[in-house]
């Protein structure tokens, strides 16, 4: 007899795609009304074995066995998947770009009437479901003028507007602040109430231990372990995840230098304002070799003054110097110039380039120093690259693979390995670690503090508190547009920074 | 006041939509510089946008397909095909006639859509094939001679001749305005017309979205297939006869006209009613050459060329100044806030 409360379940999987094994004989069962988390580092297999339930990919043939409410499924399309009962969020957000927000919401699914598409009832629905999940936005605005922010509620928005037994969802929160997580969070729990499944893939260790009743952890392609969360705790999952004793991450302290405070001031900002008065007068400096964090809510102006710094952004008031000198970048080539880099947060219009190799990927850049007589030397871009993906522990077959065949975290490390390749004085990092595990949160930590003692100025933005606490030498907490408080060494805690959030609200 | 306003949409109306302006320039000036040699509308105006329909009805197909991000070069060649068999056919019987024109719109339209929504093949490519292949049978079927058509085809010839409402509008423009019609309700209002415009904005995307977008592909490239046999079918009745030299370079310019009526290149968004006023517009670049008579027939793609290349630069324009006003009012909407 069949478990009749089981809604999914894969037994054997296996994905071969040309030069990897992304999936080995892997199983995964999901129950009713359960939130069941996925978890693995990087290029573990979290989103191709989501992607082989939704159709997307097709499993390798003759491997394993895929029931869906007790029936043996093999949907070729994701159409078909929706059939079934299955509605997805992929982590790379599945939106059409030049639609509406409502259109994205219920592209497939419109409401009709006498057979032919309703556009008032459409934008009716659509705005409600924005509303429900805490977002007062114009729907009919095309989706790609909005935020991340909206884009990831629109898309979820569309995952739990169809009629669906189970939603997946491939690191939703990779870009929504605290509260639209526990919006969201309130909606899973509405769900599972309701007896639907979810899936729920993150990096975020702690939203993991909220919401999911289960854990499921992949490594290297190959099932670990399946357990309640409640019998799992942090340290164990870490070391599941990574396949090694995960005390020395878990357990790792920023070792301050005081002697850091001493050195010259290598980059100063001096009352930055902008006209639309998301800057009302910050003042920054940062040291050779110091790592500076950024602390603030979202829209509290981290990520414009990145772009002023950057010079991204000119329309501002007031002075910047490098090294005691007055500059005034035109361009972020003129910043490049001046040796500064900023890893931004947004993969997407940072730009990869998604159809060339991860060399090109990480050598992009720096064509022209590698060329010789208008060649480019392969040698040399070799040897950098393979540096840098040993450095990083980039998981790709090789140096020629296109870069969007990696997992989305290995992404993120290439573009990461792209500026550090240009060897930069002061690089500007903007959540470095969005989509990225724990393990290479570690060796990115490690690296962060390794080209800081080489004297490389460090502008660390993230909403991470404990991120804060374990790489920066000092924290500068904005509010509003306004540097409020400015903690050093010992002093900074995640405690101390929530308090001088709220301390600049009030 | 509310003169004013209705003055300030309609101006902002026409700074969106570039087709009507060039087309209204083309008028002036035809009539500044002929007058009423130009401005008759039996004898001059009628046959330019009789003309114009002719070429616009596969003009909709290639149109859909750069809304699908694709192109279609073989439509001219399958009208040639078209009104070749049209025309053999018909001699023996007329339904015949245009069931095997139809029929071979269908089959090269298919048979483009489904090389590339199933190869992958660059639509560029296939359909430049289809085209070779189309506008050798024509030649082939009849060693390069057209083909006249005899008695008992009365029904063809009317087509492409006769007009309806008085002889305000030829039948060639009636089919031209419904199709017109036909294909905006579609797109805006059908499962299937939104998905046109979902895979022309990002296929990946489209395909995550759980639209079918190899099935979109293939009915988009067959739909085009239709409508350019539609057209030879209505050409034959024009030309009493079944032309294989027929339409030559016609798909050069009709993408330019579906660019000048404001589709995008790049896919995934625009209107359809657009093409009406790029395919009267380029026939009115033609006309106003040929009522000259001196000017070098070779003017018009040149004329058609700067148009396409302004008709580009307007579009790169307007989006830019796009971004420019939400930039704005944002700004002004964050002063007003604070
Ligand atoms: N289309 C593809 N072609 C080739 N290799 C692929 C493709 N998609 C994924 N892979 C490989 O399969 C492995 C698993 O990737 P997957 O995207 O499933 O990882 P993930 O667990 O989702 O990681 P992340 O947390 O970074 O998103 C990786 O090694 C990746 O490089
Ligand atoms: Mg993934």
């Amino acid at each position: 007899m069949e478990n009749n409360n089981i809604l999914l379940k894969m037994t054997n999987i296996s994905k071969t795609f040309p030069g990897v094994k992304a999936l080995s004989n892997v199983d995964f069962t999901v129950n009713r009304g359960e939130v069941m988390g996925l978890l693995g580092e990087n290029g573990a297999g979290k989103s191709t074995l989501i992607k082989i339930i939704t159709g997307y990919y097709r499993r390798d043939s003759g491997s394993g066995e895929y029931l869906f409410d007790g029936k043996p499924v093999n949907p070729t399309n994701t159409l078909a998947a929706q059939k079934l009962g299955i509605s997805t969020i992929f982590q790379e957000l599945n939106l059409s770009p030049l639609m509406s927000i409502a259109e994205n919401i219920y592209l497939g699914n419109q409401p009709l009437k006498n057979g032919i598409i309703n556009w008032k009832k459409m934008n009716e629905d659509a705005k409600k479901a924005m509303l429900d999940l805490g977002i007062d936005v114009d729907v009919s605005k095309p989706i790609n003028s909005v935020s991340t922010a909206i884009q990831q509620m629109t898309a979820i928005a569309r995952a739990i507007s169809t009629d669906a037994k189970l939603i997946i969802m491939d690191e939703a929160t990779s870009s929504l602040d605290n509260n639209e997580v526990n919006t969201l969070f309130d909606v899973i729990r509405k769900l599972k109430a309701k007896g639907i499944s979810v899936i729920f893939v993150t990096h975020k260790l702690d939203e993991v231990y909220r919401i999911c009743d289960r854990g499921t952890i992949l490594k290297d392609g190959k099932f670990v372990v399946c357990k309640p969360m409640s019998e799992l705790p942090k340290l164990d999952l870490i070391s599941y995840m990574l396949g090694r004793d995960a005390r020395e991450i878990v357990n790792k302290k920023k070792v301050y230098n005081k002697e850091i405070q001493e050195n010259e001031t290598y980059y100063e900002a001096r009352n930055i304002r902008k006209t639309n008065c998301r800057l009302n007068g910050i003042n920054i400096h940062i040291k050779k070799g110091e790592v500076v964090g950024l602390a603030g809510l979202l829209g509290s102006g981290r990520t414009e003054l990145a772009k002023v710094i950057f010079g991204d952004d000119q329309k501002y008031i007031g002075y910047t110097f490098l090294n005691g000198i007055a500059v005034k970048f035109r361009s972020p080539h003129d910043a490049v110039k001046n040796k500064l880099a900023f890893c931004s947060e947004d993969r997407k219009a940072e730009g990869i380039f998604p159809y060339m190799s991860v060399e090109d990927n990480i050598t992009m850049p720096q064509v022209g120093k590698l060329s010789k007589f208008g060649l480019i030397s392969r040698r040399k871009q070799k040897k950098i690259t393979e540096r840098y993906i040993s450095k990083l522990s980039i998981k790709t077959p090789s140096s020629k693979t296109q870069i969007r065949d990696l997992s989305g975290g290995n992404q993120q490390k290439v573009i990461f390995s792209r500026w550090l390749a240009m060897e930069p004085d002061m690089i500007i990092l903007d959540e470095p670690t969005r989509g990225i595990d724990v393990g290479a949160k570690g060796e990115i930590e490690n690296i962060i503090s390794s080209i800081a003692k080489q004297g490389i100025s460090i502008l660390y933005i993230s909403s991470e508190n404990d991120e804060l606490v374990r790489n920066c030498d000092r924290v500068v907490v904005l509010y509003e547009g306004k540097n409020v408080k400015e903690l050093v060494g010992e002093e900074i805690s995640s405690e101390s920074i929530m308090a001088a959030i709220a301390a600049g609200k009030s | 006041m509310n003169n004013k306003l209705t003055m300030k949409s309609m101006l902002g109306f026409l700074q969106g939509n570039t087709a009507i302006l060039a087309v209204l320039a083309m008028m002036a000036l035809g009539t500044v510089t002929y007058g009423s040699t130009f401005l008759n509308y039996g004898k001059n105006i009628y046959n330019v946008i009789r003309m114009a329909s002719l070429i616009g009805i596969m003009g909709i197909g290639v149109n859909l397909c750069f809304f699908i991000g694709g192109r279609d070069l073989s439509v001219g060649a399958v009208a040639a095909l078209t009104s070749v068999v049209t025309a053999y056919l018909s001699n023996y019987n007329v339904i015949f006639g245009i069931i095997g024109g139809l029929g071979v719109g269908l089959v090269f339209g298919f048979i483009n859509g489904y090389v590339i929504s199933r190869f992958k093949v660059q639509p560029f490519i296939a359909t430049l094939g289809t085209q070779l292949a189309a506008r050798g049978f024509a030649l082939l079927i009849n060693n390069e001679y057209s083909i006249p058509l005899l008695e008992g085809t009365e029904f063809i010839k009317k087509i492409g001749n006769e007009s309806i409402l008085n002889g305000l509008v030829s039948i060639p423009t009636a089919v031209f305005i419904i199709l017109i019609a036909l294909f905006s309700f579609i797109l805006k209002y059908t499962h299937f017309g939104r998905s046109i415009y979902a895979v022309g904005g990002n296929e990946e995307a489209a395909e995550m979205m759980c639209v079918r977008v190899k099935a979109i592909k293939l009915a988009v490239f067959t739909i085009s297939g239709l409508l350019a046999a539609i057209s030879g079918i209505i050409l034959t009745g024009r030309l009493n006869a079944g032309q294989p030299t027929a339409c030559e370079g016609w798909e050069m310019t009709i993408m330019a006209a579906v660019v000048i009526g404001g589709t995008s290149v790049r896919g995934g968004s625009g209107k359809i009613w657009g093409i009406f006023f790029g395919v009267v517009f380029v026939q009115f670049i033609s006309n106003l050459i040929n009522l000259n008579g001196r000017i070098s027939a070779y003017w018009q793609d040149i004329l058609t060329g700067i148009i396409l290349l302004l008709a580009l630069f307007t579009q790169a324009y307007q989006t830019w100044r796009k971004e420019k006003v939400a930039e704005r009012r944002e700004l002004e909407k964050q002063l007003a806030n604070s």
